[in-house]
């Protein structure tokens, strides 16, 4: 493999790692909410929690 | 209920999409705009990652170690403290494994290997492998949870110095500090500084907008161990184990900090 090769394996990485860390949390969040029960849930009532 | 956060929605949006646009921009100083180096080539532009990355990491397990300082100090004591400790010492691990995977597609190229048995590259994978037991340790429920974790913290922290310091203490390959060095003369300069210091800007502003989501995640997860716990005692003095002085008195402390 080239430098280059090396350069853009690495930025795609870091791209992807981070990418993948902030939808994890967002996915984990997301989850977390849904269980909620409705007394708890930071949703106002009468509106329905976010897919 | 209010959700835990530690910045406003409004504030936190501003954060995640001035980090999204400094990452942008560093990726065009970084791929375009600073010029080759003249021994390393190419290859040099991977540091614009790899440094900050590294940077961040002790960051982020420096905030693990304040927050579980504070968190054992009895005045301070708060759930709040031993919750920003187990966040960022999440992000901090991400940082690291990224710190080790850049430096060793950098070194394949420059050095002619992936990996050495060197003291800054051991000392960082140990460094790894500590905070991942810390947060394998934090999934561990029961009584005294988060002073344990907190405990863990602050001897992982140990390492952070060890890390820092082992390219002056030992005769490594790795090369020392290019801007904290002994002498505190950065051996950077022009474009490709001014491109190192925007990639610390720029990881620095993502390591805070993670920070807060990773923050709401752990307060919603540590409401959900505690209704769980709740649940388990309602349940067991329901089957008939009467007043609930069975085993339901042992399952009072979840652990969760209150």
């Amino acid at each position: 493999m080239t430098d280059a090769g090396y350069v853009i394996t690495g930025w795609v990485l870091t791209a992807v790692v981070l990418a993948g860390y902030w939808a994890s949390i967002a996915r984990r969040t997301r989850r977390a909410r849904r269980t909620l029960p409705p007394a708890q849930s930071p949703v106002p009532p009468g509106k329905s929690p976010r897919p | 209920m209010r959700e835990d956060a530690l910045l406003n929605r409004r504030l936190a949006t501003v954060l995640g999409w001035s980090a999204l646009a400094s990452l942008a921009v560093l990726a065009v100083l970084g791929l375009w705009v600073a010029p080759p180096d003249a021994v390393q080539r190419d290859a040099q532009r991977l540091m614009y990652l790899h440094v900050p990355a590294a940077w961040l990491a002790y960051l982020a397990f420096g905030v693990t170690a304040l927050g579980s300082a504070l968190y054992l100090w009895r005045r301070t004591r708060s759930p709040v403290w031993d919750r920003i400790a187990g966040a960022s010492a999440e992000i901090g691990v991400v940082f690291t494994a990224l710190t080790l995977v850049l430096g060793s597609l950098w070194g394949r190229p420059v050095w002619g290997i992936w990996w050495a048995w060197d003291a800054r590259l051991v000392t960082t994978a140990v460094l790894f492998f500590l905070y991942v037991g810390y947060l394998a340790l934090r999934r561990i429920p029961g009584p005294g949870r988060a002073n344990r974790c907190a405990i863990a913290a602050l001897i992982a922290f140990v390492d952070v110095p060890i890390v820092h310091f082992s390219v002056d203490w030992w005769r490594t390959l790795h090369q020392e500090g290019t801007v904290f060095n002994e002498e505190l003369k950065a051996q950077i300069h022009g474009t490709m500084a001014f491109t190192l210091f925007w990639g610390v800007l720029a990881f620095t502003l993502a390591y805070v907008y993670l920070l807060d989501r990773r923050y709401r995640l752990e307060a919603l997860e540590e409401g959900h161990e505690e209704r769980e716990l709740e649940q388990a005692i309602a349940e067991r003095v329901a089957s008939g184990d009467g007043d609930g002085s069975g085993g339901a008195g042992a399952l009072v402390d979840s652990g969760a900090p209150r």
